[in-house]
């Protein structure tokens, strides 16, 4: 199973928080040329967001690493937070 | 209060220095700040264990030896399935790792390459909600580590930022 599938499949079976949009990946190797990919989860662009929006993005992000991280993928997942 | 913690602490006045719109530049030196709290946590915990006897100095100078590249690449190996770990320190492990130490490693990784975008990717573009929980990662983590910091498993890991290297010398 190619390693955007098993991200998707992962993705699809989290309960994300309601502040994350929508998801999309990118495959590129990072600042040290290290193949990685990047999930970038699209939220609004707060300029005042609460602390328990920082909380639930937060849980979010370290669940989904977590998650990444022990699936042994061979690209290094950043999990990264984006707007439009 | 310590370097790193006044790092962490600055990190998140930086990020929400503007009471509008947030300043580009504010959050990049956030996330830089971030980074580097981190970073001195753990080369200052890596130099008073590994330099217990030393004077002052010379553990300074110990904590200058800590390499950026060389810790992530430390780090990332932490955050990796135990097939997959370096043979000649594995066996200095008890395995699983906690997970408290392999967030940690894996924040290290995350904070590095967002500093590294926040100080030369000119294009890159951050926002408020993100370097806050990258602030809040960080919170978390550092309570994490000061759960699992006396273990052996950490003792290894923190020598093995400075060591690697060396130790994959067979």
């Amino acid at each position: 199973m190619d390693e955007e599938k098993i991200i998707l499949d992962l993705l699809k079976g989290m309960d994300l928080p309601r502040d994350v949009e929508k998801y999309d990946l990118k495959f590129s190797p990072d600042s040290t040329g290290t193949p990685s990919v990047y999930v970038n989860l699209h939220i609004a662009n707060d300029i005042h967001p609460t602390k328990e929006k920082i909380s639930r993005l937060s849980q979010a992000r370290r669940a989904i690493t977590s998650k990444l991280l022990a699936s042994g993928l061979d690209n290094y997942p950043y999990v990264k937070l984006v707007t439009d | 209060m310590s370097l790193h913690a006044d790092l962490l602490a600055q990190a998140k006045s930086l990020a929400l220095l503007e009471k509008g719109k947030p300043k580009q530049a504010s959050l990049r030196r956030a996330v830089s700040c971030a980074y580097y709290s981190l970073f001195h946590l753990l080369v200052g915990e890596g130099a008073a264990l590994l330099g217990s006897k030393l004077s002052k100095d010379a553990r300074a100078k110990l904590q200058r030896s800590f390499m950026h590249a060389d810790m992530k690449t430390v780090c990332m190996s932490y955050t990796q399935p135990q097939a997959r770990f370096n043979a000649q320190i594995a066996p200095l492990l008890g395995f699983p790792l906690q997970p408290e130490l392999v967030a940690l490693a894996g924040l290290f990784v995350l904070l590095q390459e967002e500093r590294h975008s926040a100080d030369y990717d000119v294009a890159a573009v951050f926002n408020r909600a993100d370097v806050l929980t990258l602030v809040e990662d960080l919170t978390i983590a550092r309570g994490g580590w000061s759960t699992v910091r006396t273990s052996d498993n950490a003792k290894v890991f923190l020598a093995d930022l400075l060591l690697r290297k060396s130790w994959s010398r067979q």
